[in-house]
């Protein structure tokens, strides 16, 4: 048992270390610019002393009014996470279209995370459509800013801040997020992304077409 | 931030190839490629929290606001920066200049009200202190924005 106990604790320490030290960096900042990275986003009272603080950040080639219905709609049983599906919303496909009946997400409701749909981040705070609070005062907040460029694009900045509750179950989340977050969320911005602009661009055609005819 | 906080500190910055992040190393180390820079210097100096004294946000923004205006009027080429925690929980916005030397980076820093500032060489990461000569050295390692 000693034998295989001290390649074990190397690799541990070796993997813990390399994550330390290029992974939790990319991971924390991933996109987002230096004046981002030191702003100031809504919800960020809301968690004072972090022990996880992750901004990311991704261009939009459309403008925020175009990409916040996408955002407002997403959630397990409604138009799924954008990201890996058969990981954060039971298989099904997310969705490729806005859809209406979604579109009234307000402060109070819970975006759903789990199968049945009725657990999931709350609510706090919305403006739109220029940012949105998730989460829970003290514990852990999920901000999404949406922020308009001069020549038309969107700059969408996500930040999660959660403080760790080493004494608590949660932990095993926080710990969960802390490994896995930047791989959900990396595809999800990426798809939103890719979603926003293709609606965007064929929106443009209409009313190109509509002009001329 | 004291000299150890200034010692610890990550540095990211928008370079014209792109965003690039740089964490001190043990001395004499370096991973990665250092950018095609006059002079092989880059100087990271923030107006924020002068004094070591924590500011309402707006008043950084105003500081750093006079902060660009000086560049401008020294015709200095800079790029967006900001220095944090390793953890990214404090962060302070600055500016990454290029094209100067050690003096006038240490002389702006000190007329902003900054304890210190960072080099980055091909060879160190380096803390300044602006009002004196004292130097902190150490390797680093540079991260994909």
């Amino acid at each position: 048992m000693r034998s295989r106990a001290l390649p074990t604790l190397l690799a541990t320490s070796t993997a813990a270390m390399v994550y330390a030290r290029y992974g939790r960096p990319w991971q924390l900042t991933w996109g987002s610019t230096p004046g981002e990275l030191s702003r100031s986003l809504p919800g960020d009272d809301l968690v004072k002393r972090p022990t996880f603080n992750a901004t990311r950040a991704i261009t939009i080639a459309a403008p925020p009014q175009e990409v916040w219905p996408w955002l407002v709609q997403v959630g397990v049983t409604r138009a799924g996470w954008y990201s890996y599906d058969i990981l954060d919303n039971l298989g099904h496909h997310s969705a490729r279209r806005i859809i209406p009946e979604l579109q009234n997400l307000a402060p109070g409701d819970i975006v759903p995370m789990s199968p049945n749909g009725k657990a999931g981040i709350n609510v706090h705070s919305m403006d739109a459509p220029h940012s949105m609070v998730w989460g829970t005062p003290g514990e852990s907040t999920w901000t999404w800013l949406l922020d308009p460029a001069a020549d038309g694009t969107t700059r969408l900045i996500s930040r999660v801040r959660s403080r760790y509750n080493w004494r608590s179950p949660s932990i095993l989340m926080s710990g969960l997020v802390e490994f896995t977050d930047i791989w959900m969320m990396r595809k999800m911005m990426m798809n939103l992304r890719d979603r926003a602009e293709e609606r965007w661009v064929q929106t443009q055609a209409t009313q190109r077409a509509g002009v001329l005819a | 931030m004291s000299w150890d906080e200034y010692v610890r500190a990550v540095v990211r910055i928008e370079l014209a190839d792109g965003l690039v992040q740089v964490a001190p190393a043990p001395p004499g180390s370096t991973a990665g490629t250092f950018p095609d820079v006059p002079q092989d210097a880059v100087y990271v100096v923030t107006a924020f929290n002068p004094a070591g004294a924590v500011r309402p946000e707006p008043a950084n923004q105003r500081a750093n606001a006079a902060l660009v205006r000086r560049l401008e009027a020294d015709h200095v080429t800079c790029y967006e920066a900001c220095g944090g925690d390793p953890d990214w929980t404090h962060t302070e916005a600055g500016f990454a200049l290029v094209g100067v030397d050690e003096a006038y980076a240490r002389a702006l820093g000190r007329e902003f009200g900054q304890d210190a500032i960072f080099e980055w060489t091909p060879t160190a990461l380096s803390v300044l202190a602006c009002d004196s000569e004292r130097r902190s050295s150490a390797g680093w390692i540079m991260t994909a924005g």
